[in-house]
C-alpha cells in the first residue's frame, strides 16, 4: 500500500525503482470531485497530494488510458476491469469478489444508498431497497462485476 | 509579335506555389481518406441487426443502440417542428415586414452571435434554463429546445437567402392587384422560399446529428425505449451522445466505432441530399 | 371590411415581429444567465486572483480557483490549430477554386464536405486511439495525451470550414479581375495569388474567424485527447482548456463555490469569444472599407 502511495505522490517516478523496466511512471486518475478518486485517496492516505499525469472523467476512460500505455498505472472500479489491463495485488491480495467481501483486499469502499432521515421510504423506494439487498439481486450484481451485499 | 519568356524568378514563384497547393490538397485528402477508412474499418464489422434493434441490458448481456436511434429521430423531429416556424417567421419579418434598418441590424447581429457560441455553453445555459428554471428536468424536450436556439440562425439565413431570390416584381404585381401584405406573403413569397427552408432543414439535421455537448447536459444519456411523447419527457441519449459515452465512459470501442460508421454514412446521405436539392431548386428557378 | 383586414395585417405583422425578436431574446437570455451564474464566484474569489491565479485545485482542503492555466491553454491551443490549419486550408482552397481539374475538384469537395459533417466525438475517438499513442511513440514521451494532440485534432477539425468558406469567397471574385491580370501578362499562378486572393480577402478572413471560433469552443474532441490536468500549457504536457474545465467537473460539482466557479469559467469563455468576434469583425470591416 505504501508503495502505491509513494508512486502516486510522486516520490517514486520510475518503474525500475520498484523492480520493473526503466520507464517513467504515468499516473492516471479521476477528476477532483470523483467518488472513486476520493475513495482511493482516502484509503491510500494521499488526499490532495497526488501528482496526476491525466485526470479523466470516468472509470472506463482510466482503463482505456492505462491499457494503451505500458508505463501507466491507474485506479478503477473492479466492475469495469477488463482483460486489457492487469489488476494489481495490494499487500499480496488480488482483488476479487471474495477478497473484497471479506475485507482482505484493502482498497475498497462501500456503495451506499442514501435516504432522507425522519421520513419513511415510499413503497417503490422500499421495494427497490429490498430488491437490491436481496439474494436475487446478488446474482445480477455479480454478473455486472460489482460485489453484492450477500 | 514579341514573345516574352517568363523570368526565372517568376517561374520559381509559380513552382513553389504549385507545390504548396498540391501538398495541402494531398494532406487534406489523406486525412479524409484515413478518417473515413479507419472508422469504417473498425466500425462496419461490428454492425449487426442485433446491435441496431435491441437495447442495452445487463440482464441479457447485450448492447443495442435502438433507443439511441429512436432518441435521435425524436430529437430531430421535435427540433425541426419548432425551429422551422420560428426561423422562417423571423426571416420573413426581416425581409418583408421590417421597418427600421436598425432593428434589422440588431436582429441579424443577434443571429450571428448565436451561431458563434460554442455548444458547451448552450449545454450549460440550456441546463440552467430549461432543465432547472423551467423545470423540464433532464429530457429530450429540453435538449430539443436548446437545439432550436442553436439552429435558428441557420434556418433564418437560408430562408433569407431564398427570399431574396423571389423577384420584387412578383410582390409588386400582387400588391397592384389589391392583395394585402399577409396575402402576398402567404401566396407569393412563402412558396418562393421553399428551397431555402429545405436547405435549412437539411443543414440543421446535420448539425443536430453531430451535436454532443449541448445534449449531454440537457438530455442526459439514458437508454430506455419510449414512444415519441414519453420519450420527449424523459432523458435519453442520441447516437452521438451514446458514442461519446460508450467510448469514453465505458471503453466499449466496438460499439462506438459502429455508431461512428452509421453517423458517417448519415453525414454522407445528408451531403447528398443537400447537393441534390440544391441542384433541383436551381433548375426549377431557371425554368 | 377594411378595418378587419387592417386588424389581420397588424396581428400578422406583430407575430412576425415577435418571431424576429426571438433571436435577440435568446442572446439576452444566454448573456443574462451566464452573468448571473458566473458573477457570484468571481466576487468571492476576487477577479484578479481568478483570472490570473496559476493554480486550480477545486477540491483541496483549501481550494484554489486560478484559471490562468485554462485561459493560456485555450489561447495557445487555438493559436496552434490556426497556425497548422489555415495554411493547409488556404492552399487547398486556392487549388480547389482555381487550379483543380473539374473531376478532381468535385471528388475533393465531397471529401471536404464529408469531413465537415463528421461529429466532433468521432475525431476525438480516432484521436484517442491513434494520435495519442502515436505521439507517445514518435516523440518518446511518457504519455501522448497532451496539448500537441489537441492542437492536431483541432487543426483537422477546422480545416473543412476554412476550406469551404475560402472556396466560396475565391469563386466569387469577378472573372474580369482575373482576365485582366492574365491579359497583362501574369501567369495563372500569379493571378490567383496576387489578384484573386486579395480580392477575396474578407471572405478568407471570415473563414479564419470561423476557424478560431470553432477551435476555442471545442470541448468534446479535445477532452478525449488532452489529459485534463490543470497545468500551465506546454506542448507535451497534459492540459485543460476553458471548455474542458467546465465539462470535466460539471458532472460531480457540489453546490457550492466549486460549481459557481465553473459557471464563471463559462462566463469568461463567453466573453472571450465575444471579444474575439468583435475584434476580428472590426478589422474585417476596416479592410472592406479600405
Amino acid at each position: 500500500m505504501e508503495t502505491i502511495a509513494q508512486i502516486y505522490t510522486g516520490q517514486i517516478t520510475n518503474w525500475k525503482e520498484v523492480g520493473g523496466d526503466d520507464a517513467e511512471i504515468v499516473l492516471i486518475g479521476r477528476e477532483s470531485n470523483s467518488g472513486t478518486r476520493d475513495g482511493f485517496e482516502t484509503v491510500t492516505g494521499t488526499a490532495d497530494q497526488c501528482k496526476y499525469r491525466q485526470e479523466l472523467t470516468s472509470t472506463g476512460d482510466v482503463i482505456t488510458a492505462v491499457s494503451q500505455n505500458p508505463g501507466a498505472i491507474g485506479y478503477a472500479s473492479l466492475a469495469s476491469v477488463k482483460d486489457s489491463v492487469k489488476a494489481l495485488a495490494v499487500g499480496g491480495v488480488t482483488p476479487s469478489e471474495a477478497t473484497v467481501k471479506d475485507g482482505s483486499y484493502a482498497i475498497q469502499r462501500p456503495f451506499v444508498l442514501v435516504t432522507k432521515t425522519g421520513t419513511a421510504l415510499s413503497e417503490t423506494a422500499q421495494s427497490f431497497f429490498d430488491f437490491v439487498t436481496s439474494a436475487e439481486a446478488a446474482g445480477i450484481i455479480s454478473d455486472a462485476g460489482a460485489v453484492p451485499v450477500h | 509579335m514579341e514573345h516574352k519568356t517568363i523570368s526565372g524568378r517568376r517561374k520559381a514563384y509559380g513552382g513553389v506555389m504549385r507545390v504548396l497547393m498540391l501538398f495541402s490538397v494531398a494532406v487534406t485528402c489523406a486525412l479524409a481518406l484515413f478518417l473515413i477508412g479507419y472508422v469504417l474499418y473498425k466500425g462496419v464489422p461490428n454492425l449487426s441487426w442485433e446491435l441496431l434493434s435491441t437495447k442495452p441490458s445487463y440482464l441479457s448481456g447485450t448492447i443495442g443502440i435502438l433507443p439511441d436511434i429512436l432518441n435521435t429521430i425524436y430529437v430531430v423531429i421535435a427540433t425541426l417542428i419548432i425551429v422551422l416556424p420560428l426561423g422562417v417567421g423571423a426571416a420573413i419579418y426581416l425581409s418583408e415586414y421590417a421597418g427600421s434598418k436598425r432593428l434589422v441590424a440588431v436582429i441579424e447581429y443577434a443571429a450571428e452571435t448565436l451561431s458563434g457560441i460554442p455548444s458547451i455553453i448552450y449545454g450549460l445555459v440550456g441546463m440552467l434554463f430549461f432543465c432547472q428554471f423551467l423545470n423540464m428536468k433532464t429530457s429530450l424536450l429540453a435538449g430539443s429546445l436548446t437545439l432550436v436556439i442553436m439552429n435558428l440562425p441557420t434556418v433564418m439565413r437560408t430562408t433569407q437567402e431564398s427570399l431574396k431570390t423571389v423577384p420584387q416584381s412578383y410582390r409588386e404585381g400582387a400588391f397592384g392587384l389589391g392583395a394585402g401584405k399577409w396575402r402576398v406573403v402567404r401566396t407569393v413569397v412563402l412558396p418562393g422560399c421553399v428551397d431555402g427552408v429545405v436547405t435549412g432543414c437539411i443543414l440543421s439535421v446535420g448539425r443536430i446529428l453531430g451535436e454532443t455537448a449541448a445534449l449531454l447536459y440537457t438530455a442526459g444519456f439514458a437508454h430506455a425505449l419510449y414512444g415519441f411523447f414519453d420519450g420527449l419527457q424523459n432523458a435519453g441519449a442520441t447516437l452521438t451522445v451514446a458514442l461519446y459515452v460508450y467510448a469514453k465512459e465505458q471503453g466499449e470501442f466496438e460499439v462506438a466505432f459502429a455508431i461512428a460508421s452509421i453517423l458517417m454514412v448519415l453525414a454522407l446521405l445528408i451531403n447528398l441530399a443537400a447537393s441534390l436539392t440544391g441542384k433541383y431548386f436551381k433548375k426549377r428557378r431557371s425554368l | 371590411m377594411k378595418s378587419r383586414k387592417r386588424l389581420l395585417e397588424n396581428t400578422v405583422h406583430g407575430i412576425f415581429l415577435i418571431l424576429g425578436l426571438i433571436t435577440v431574446g435568446s442572446v439576452l437570455l444566454i448573456t443574462v444567465y451566464l452573468v448571473i451564474s458566473g458573477i457570484p464566484a468571481i466576487r468571492e474569489i476576487g477577479l484578479v486572483k481568478f483570472l490570473f491565479g496559476k493554480t486550480w485545485d477545486s477540491s483541496a482542503a483549501e481550494p484554489q480557483f486560478g484559471i490562468l492555466p485554462f485561459i493560456l491553454t485555450s489561447v495557445y491551443g487555438t493559436a496552434g490549430a490556426i497556425l497548422l490549419g489555415v495554411p493547409v486550408g488556404f492552399f487547398t482552397a486556392v487549388y480547389l477554386a482555381k487550379a483543380a481539374p473539374a473531376r478532381l475538384k468535385s471528388v475533393v469537395s465531397q471529401a471536404v464536405s464529408l469531413l465537415a459533417g463528421i461529429p466532433s466525438v468521432v475525431y476525438g475517438l480516432v484521436g484517442m486511439l491513434v494520435l495519442v499513442p502515436g505521439i507517445r511513440k514518435v516523440f518518446h514521451v511518457a504519455d501522448g495525451a497532451s496539448l500537441l494532440a489537441a492542437i492536431l485534432v483541432l487543426a483537422v477539425m477546422i480545416l473543412p470550414s476554412i476550406i469551404k468558406v475560402s472556396v466560396t469567397a475565391l469563386e466569387s471574385v469577378p472573372r474580369e479581375y482575373e482576365d485582366a491580370s492574365l491579359a497583362l501578362g501574369a501567369t495563372p499562378t500569379e493571378t490567383w495569388f496576387r489578384v484573386s486572393v486579395p480580392a477575396a480577402k474578407s471572405g478568407i478572413a471570415a473563414a479564419v474567424v470561423l476557424g478560431v471560433g470553432r477551435a476555442i469552443g471545442e470541448a468534446m474532441a479535445v477532452m478525449m485527447v488532452s489529459g485534463n490536468v490543470a497545468n500551465m500549457p506546454s506542448l507535451f504536457q497534459s492540459v485543460r482548456f476553458l471548455t474542458t474545465a467546465v465539462a470535466s467537473e460539471m458532472a460531480y460539482a457540489g453546490a457550492g463555490l466549486q460549481r459557481q466557479a465553473l459557471f464563471s469559467i463559462a462566463l469568461v469563455l463567453y466573453l472571450f469569444i465575444m471579444l474575439i468576434n468583435a475584434t476580428l469583425n472590426f478589422f474585417l470591416k476596416r479592410s472592406r472599407e479600405g
